[in-house]
């Protein structure tokens, strides 16, 4: 085997297999990092070829990828903090990953490798350790049970503080389907069940340590391209140095402002008491800190700390905005104090904040309309605009514990399968997933992203396009959305695969990022081979979803936003029509190349993007293309 | 003022007179209700953060940056979630 064409990757994967409890070392493919480069494009390509249709996601044959970039360990402004876990999804079915940033990323690089592939079940639950390209399996019996900051410091005391680790709590050990995986610095990689998956291999964490340097193809032409993204990015006034006071504490007024604020459960879009859960009122009362993930010069993340009342003590790195409006307005609770202790108390179980507000919200509605009883919800009074048995709830959940635990812990779509009496219809989850909190019934272009993301109702997969549209003043047309969703797409995959957070975006654009990948890694790239790249990579996770099944039919929203009008605010009267989703729809496909009929990728399409292979595989797996 | 048509009345332009930034965003909260209601902070009456100010399609130096006759001020909001 001739040496690693290009800098700037580790050029190995570790595969792990905890059954047999073995670690091999394999070669990163050039041709895979030509083709999707890094991070999300290098997980979805490992997950396509690697978990078949069919496979049961709690299963041994499932696997855990754990990936990064060829700008992590770099100096560029937030790439080395990064990392994204690819899996089959337990809580769709279908595609799923988690983006992450903090320190673990970074550790795993310099450890000496570009991925992590974690496959089997081990049959007593273990840690791993990986120690600069030394592996040990770890017995993790004095660890499962416990919940993850204190677990997480029992574990680095034990191997030292230079480890960094990812680890599940109690909510991945029950295989809570929206339970997800929290790093040392408490980022949570949490959507899509991630965490069920891990908890699925009795694989308690993942601890890892190294010493490898970086190596750069072009280290001048990179300080060059590097002193632009550093211009760009918190140094000239803009919003961007104001994002450091606010983070994305101020969403609550801004999406209050234009009517996209989703509250009590999406029936309606304006919350009267938005500004008591946002900047500038959380920055007065309850941050103490500004702090962000290692090496990042935006400082976005605001350490909050609760004072006084029932709540005091409770401390959270957030919480950010998808959480505020998970608990607080989705559930009308307009105190700030509940909702830090709810997002401190996800992080130390191991939850999705989106997914257990989401679903808590819907057992508000479903209690109010008698749907569910007192004794369903274990003598809960769970209501709109009442913190009361919010974190019981949220507890139980975690540990499937109760009538109440075992209803909500898998989430919206499990819930309101089991109780049905109507409750489906407000079940605000897209193929599964609970949805992100922009609405799109004044937001017709994100109504396109959460219906027809990779990964189900999310609000990152294909970017927002409420960033866009709302800025162009026509965010509640729906022509031209289907483009306009590309490119807010094509940016989101680039940068997950680069990687680079989604903050810094704007500020290292297209044509900066080729130049860095460029002089990193010596693999020209130019701003249409980094969309091109995008193409393929979108393709790729739609193929993926294809051969489980999903067709145009399945990219829907819930039936809330499509028959319920917004009843006040800027957008009132509003739904997003069947018409109007079906435009952008058609649009979209046209724009990807895939068949307006199916959704499925055309093989001309697949043979254009260099992925023959994938069109083979989709022909065995009886998958039509056209 | 890209996107801020529910708070103007539907316009997306106005022409008016104004001595530098903070003036003008005065003059356009006593023009446009809404923008005072919907935009800004009670307490301070500034514009919350997250709003590219442009002129003539460069950043502002901050709000006291003057304005001479015929510039061309851009308002847009930077929305950022997660």
């Amino acid at each position: 085997m001739g040496e690693f064409k290009y800098k700037g990757y580790c050029s190995k994967l570790l595969r792990i297999n905890l059954t047999k409890q073995t670690s091999t070392e394999e070669p990163l493919k050039e041709l895979d990092i030509e083709r999707f480069i890094g991070g999300r494009g290098l997980g979805a390509k490992i997950l396509f070829d690697e978990v078949k249709k069919g496979v049961d996601p709690l299963s041994p044959e499932n696997k855990i990828i754990i990936t990064t970039g060829p700008l992590t360990g770099t100096r560029v402004p937030t790439s080395t903090n990064r990392f994204i876990i690819t899996t089959k999804s337990p809580l769709t079915g279908i595609y799923g990953f988690s983006v992450s940033g903090g320190a673990f990323g970074l550790e795993l690089k310099k450890a000496g490798y570009d991925g992590l592939i974690i496959e089997g079940k081990a049959d007593k639950p273990i840690y791993l350790q990986i120690d600069d390209g030394k592996v040990y399996f770890r017995d993790a019996g004095w660890l499962w049970g416990i919940p993850v900051f204190e677990a997480t410091r029992m574990l680095r005391e034990s191997l030292g503080y230079y480890y960094r680790t990812i680890m599940i709590g109690p909510a991945g050990e029950k295989l809570v389907k929206i339970s997800g995986i929290i790093s040392d610095d408490r980022r949570a990689s949490a959507r899509c069940g991630v965490g069920a998956v891990m908890g699925s291999k009795l694989l308690k964490a993942v601890a890892v340590k190294g010493s490898r340097e970086y190596t750069m193809a072009e280290p001048s032409k990179f300080e060059e391209a590097l002193k632009e993204a550093f211009k760009n990015i918190g140094l000239q006034p803009g919003p961007w140095k104001e994002f450091r006071q606010t983070g994305t504490q101020s969403g609550p007024i801004k999406n209050n402002a234009w009517g996209i604020l989703p509250t009590a459960n999406w029936r309606e879009a304006i919350f009267d008491k938005a500004a008591e859960i946002s900047y500038p009122l959380l920055r007065e009362r309850f941050v103490i800190k500004d702090t962000g993930c290692n090496q990042c010069p935006i400082r976005c993340t605001k350490v909050t700390l609760v004072k006084d009342g029932p709540y005091a003590g409770a401390v959270t790195d957030g919480p950010e905005y998808e959480t505020i409006y998970a608990f607080g307005s989705s559930c009308k609770i307009g105190d700030p104090r509940p909702i830090i202790a709810a997002d401190m108390l996800c992080d130390d179980l191991g939850l999705d904040t989106i997914s257990t507000g989401l679903t808590i919200a819907w057992a508000m509605e479903a209690h109010e309309k008698g749907a569910l009883s007192r004794s369903d919800l274990d003598g809960l009074n769970l209501r709109f605009g009442s913190d009361e048995g919010l974190l019981i709830a949220v507890k139980k959940m975690a540990y499937r514990d109760g009538a109440l635990g075992r209803l909500l812990s898998d989430g919206v779509r499990e819930a309101a399968r089991k109780v049905g009496k109507g409750s489906e219809s407000y079940a605000m989850h897209v193929k599964g997933l609970e949805i992100g909190g922009y609405d799109p019934r004044g937001s017709k272009g994100q109504g396109l992203v959460l219906a027809a993301g990779s990964r189900g109702g999310c609000h990152h997969a294909y970017g927002v396009a409420s960033f866009v549209e709302i800025p162009q003043g026509n965010a509640t047309s729906a022509k031209g959305k289907g483009l306009l969703v590309k490119g807010t797409l094509r940016i989101r995959v680039i940068i997950d695969s680069a990687p680079l957070c989604a903050f810094a975006a704007s500020r290292v654009p297209p044509p900066l990022l080729a130049k860095l990948i460029s002089a990193a890694t010596g693999m020209e790239m130019q701003p249409s081979d980094l969309e091109r790249a995008a193409d393929r990579i979108a393709t790729l996770e739609r193929a993926y979803n294809a051969r489980e099944g999903v067709r145009r039919e399945h990219d829907t929203l819930p039936e809330r936003l499509m028959k319920e009008p917004v009843p006040d605010g800027p957008n009132k009267g509003s739904v997003v029509t069947a018409e109007e989703l079906e435009l952008m729809k058609t649009e979209f496909y046209e724009s990807m190349g895939w068949d307006i009929t199916t959704g499925v990728p055309k093989r001309s399409t697949l043979e254009a993007l260099g992925l023959s292979d994938i069109a083979s595989d989709l022909s065995r797996a009886e998958v039509p293309l056209l | 003022m890209l996107g801020l048509g529910i708070f103007t009345k539907g316009e997306n332009e106005a022409t008016m007179d104004a001595a530098n930034i903070s003036d003008l965003i005065e003059r356009l909260k006593t023009r446009y209700p809404l923008i005072k209601e919907k935009l800004c902070d009670p307490k301070t009456g500034r514009l919350y953060p997250g709003f590219e100010i442009l002129v003539n399609e460069q950043p502002i130096i901050n709000e006291e940056q003057e304005l001479n006759n015929g510039d061309i001020v851009t308002i847009l909001p930077i929305f950022a979630g997660g």
